[in-house]
């Protein structure tokens, strides 16, 4: 048996090379950062979003807005292969994909004053390109909300522990809100007062679950959660939950890191179980390209660069500071990414054994330690972390089991209340052109209520008639492709603004381009083998929920790929006029 | 108070009332749990806890935020000009 050790060892050694060579070069040589140079904190300082951070903070709260628990699904799923596929994709593409596009995200932002990567792609590339790739983040947050509703419904119907601890921990969030900002507790003490109570909240959870056994009431309540948090004051729970949580999320990654570590833990199944195993829609799946849509955090992500444009770089003392938050963010990401999927490679024929009798397996599919992680992928990851802390620190499976779905749920509500948010936000610029041709029309969408529910009404019906099997793909491919996008932006930035060398844009285009087709790719075998088929087998069996799910999904990746290649020539166009351009004035 | 304050305060204390309620039913069964419609008014509570304060007790000041801000983020006292 393979211990686990030795792999987050290579992992960490993988990570700090890549850091103080490529990441220093593409500091010192590709955006040319200085500290000398004022980032957008100290120009436009206001003292609530452009504040100019703590370094080691900041990264600690870009980590936790990052990292919340996309890292989690994509690898757990991912272990149906094998270990070995999604290990070496995490460590490769986390190193010339996704930190580089976090980076780089990052910095164009701070060149444009903070402002989002949307933004940001209109200045550098057209207007055009900046409505399309708001179109692009309007559906990625609608298939986010989908995605993370089910989920949050699987885990408080697998651990019902868990839906009293979290519902006793928004209280707890708003409390702590009330020492702060009303009675002016120092934050330090506050928090110390909220983590305490969490404690509390997990065990009376552990002894007082909150039992509901209807899976689309469960979606409606969150449903009227998503709406509520689209629109209401809720200054008092927001940021103290993400203090919180950023908290219960480093807990959880040291804790399981540390326990991976002295428990010795070493792989319980294959590295490679098959090469096409039926992870997306139950249909055969093949490693390339698929991969792409399995695996998003952890490797890559495009909700990245909404994070890092959006507030870290409103937050950045420094140009120089970076690297650190952008780059090494990402890197921590990835070994967020391999804590859990050890955790889950190493438990997996035990989670199996205990949790297979409370999993659905779709008919026709084998009863294997394999189409369970595909069939309950939170069980196996909550699941195989308790083991892991049971078997290095003797503490009740069930205790672990429920911190693992605490640190998953109390970040799924909060990517929930932040997707709808950003959701309306997109949808509002979205109707910008439309302003002055129909005011009346573009008054009633524009309406804060309306605009809140619009997102949530879609993603919502997905959640009522979908699952995860089929939803998260979607997403995934959607966020990949983003990631995509706003790396082809960013290696034209280096091009056009910064005036490097051809040969050195072409080192995030070539890897983008790469990326580019591998998720387009991806994206026309879901199309032609999961969502257009799912639709078929729906109206040829009088299905209602598959028949919609289908073509709601069929439609939105059919969009999805036009509005991509709608940018890709958009791209060209630009890059070709401004060839001419160039060589007019010569 | 205005009618928002007090509607605030009233969600509040209703909150906490329908999270009282929920979790005593608990005790009902055995093993305890809170059990479906017990369950929605759990939930229910927690909404309104959630929403309630934000009403009852107004928009926090900016310079409170901004002082919660530098804590939290460790920012720094001197704002560099160009």
């Amino acid at each position: 048996m393979i211990s686990v050790w030795i792999f987050l060892v290579i992992g960490a050694v993988w990570y700090l090379t890549f850091y103080f060579t490529y990441g220093k070069f593409l500091q010192n040589k590709v955006v040319g950062a200085e500290e000398k140079r004022l980032t957008p904190a100290h120009k436009n300082f206001d003292g609530i979003d452009y504040v100019p951070a703590n370094k080691y903070i900041l990264y600690g709260h870009h980590v936790g807005a990052i990292a919340g628990t996309g890292p989690i699904i994509g690898p757990t799923l991912a272990m149906a292969w094998g270990w070995l596929p999604a290990l070496l994709w995490i460590l490769i593409a986390n190193a010339i994909l996704g930190a580089v596009h976090d980076y780089l995200a990052l910095m164009a932002s701070v060149r444009y004053e903070g402002k989002t990567i949307a933004t940001v792609t209109g200045n550098v590339i057209s207007n055009r390109a900046k409505y399309i790739f708001l179109w692009f983040i309007l559906f990625s947050l609608i298939l986010i909300i989908a995605a993370f509703i089910i989920f949050d419904v699987s885990i408080f119907m697998l651990r019902p522990q868990v839906a009293t601890a979290i519902l006793i921990f928004m209280p707890i969030a708003i409390f702590v809100g009330v020492l702060i900002y009303k009675f002016n507790f120092a934050l330090k003490y506050a928090l110390i007062v909220g983590l305490l109570l969490i404690l509390v909240a997990i065990w009376v959870g552990y002894n007082v679950p909150l039992v509901i056994t209807d899976y689309n009431t469960w979606v409606t309540i969150l449903l009227i959660y998503g709406w509520l948090a689209g629109w209401l004051p809720l200054w008092y729970l927001l940021q103290p939950r993400d203090f919180l949580n950023v908290y219960i999320m480093w807990g959880g990654i040291i804790l399981g890191a540390i326990a991976l570590i002295i428990s010795f833990a070493s792989f319980q199944i294959p590295a490679l179980t098959s090469y096409t195993q039926p992870l997306v829609g139950y249909k055969p799946s093949p490693i390339w390209p698929v991969i792409v849509l399995v695996i998003a955090c952890g490797a890559l992500s495009g909700f990245h660069s909404l994070v890092a444009s959006g507030t870290s770089a409103r937050q950045l003392n420094s140009e120089l500071d970076a690297l650190t938050v952008g780059y090494a963010g990402m890197f921590t990401e990835g070994m967020v990414a391999l804590v859990v999927a050890f955790s889950v490679a190493s438990t997996l024929p035990q989670s199996f054994q205990m949790l297979a009798s409370k999993t659905t397996f779709p008919a026709g599919i084998p009863h294997t330690p394999y189409t369970f992680v595909i069939a309950n992928a939170l069980g196996a990851f909550t699941q195989g972390y308790g083991i892991v802390v049971h078997n290095a620190f003797g503490i009740d499976i069930i205790y672990g089991a429920i911190f693992a779905g605490l640190w998953f749920a109390t970040f799924d509500f909060a990517v929930l209340d932040t997707a709808n948010r950003l959701a309306r936000y997109a949808w509002m610029e979205i109707l910008d052109p439309i302003k002055e041709k129909f005011p009346n029309a573009h008054k009633i969408l524009y309406n804060r209520y309306v605009a809140s529910i619009i997102p949530l009404a879609i993603g919502g019906s997905l959640a009522y008639t979908s699952t995860i099997t089929y939803v998260w793909p979607a997403f995934s491919g959607a966020n990949q492709l983003l990631a995509a996008l706003a790396l082809i932006t960013t290696s034209s930035w280096i091009y056009y603004v910064l005036k490097k060398p051809l040969k050195i844009s072409l080192l995030a285009f070539i890897p983008a381009f790469f990326l580019w087709l591998t998720v387009t790719t991806a994206l026309f075998w879901y199309l032609f083998v999961v969502s257009y088929p799912m639709f078929t087998t729906g109206l040829a069996k009088h299905i209602l929920t598959t028949t919609y799910s289908g073509l709601l999904l069929t439609v939105i990746v059919i969009f999805l790929i036009i509005l991509d290649i709608l940018l890709i020539i958009e791209f060209a166009n630009i890059a070709i006029r401004r060839r001419h351009e160039n060589k007019a004035k010569a | 108070m205005k009618a928002k304050n007090f509607a605030g305060m009233i969600m509040t204390f209703l909150g906490i009332t329908f999270m009282i309620y929920g979790f005593a039913t608990a005790f009902f069964y055995h093993p305890y749990k809170i059990y479906e419609d017990n369950a929605i008014i759990f939930i229910l509570g927690s909404y309104l806890i959630i929403a309630g304060p934000g009403f009852w007790i107004g928009e926090v000041p900016k310079e409170v935020v901004a002082r919660v801000r530098k804590e939290a983020l460790g920012a720094k006292e001197e704002v560099k000009k160009e």
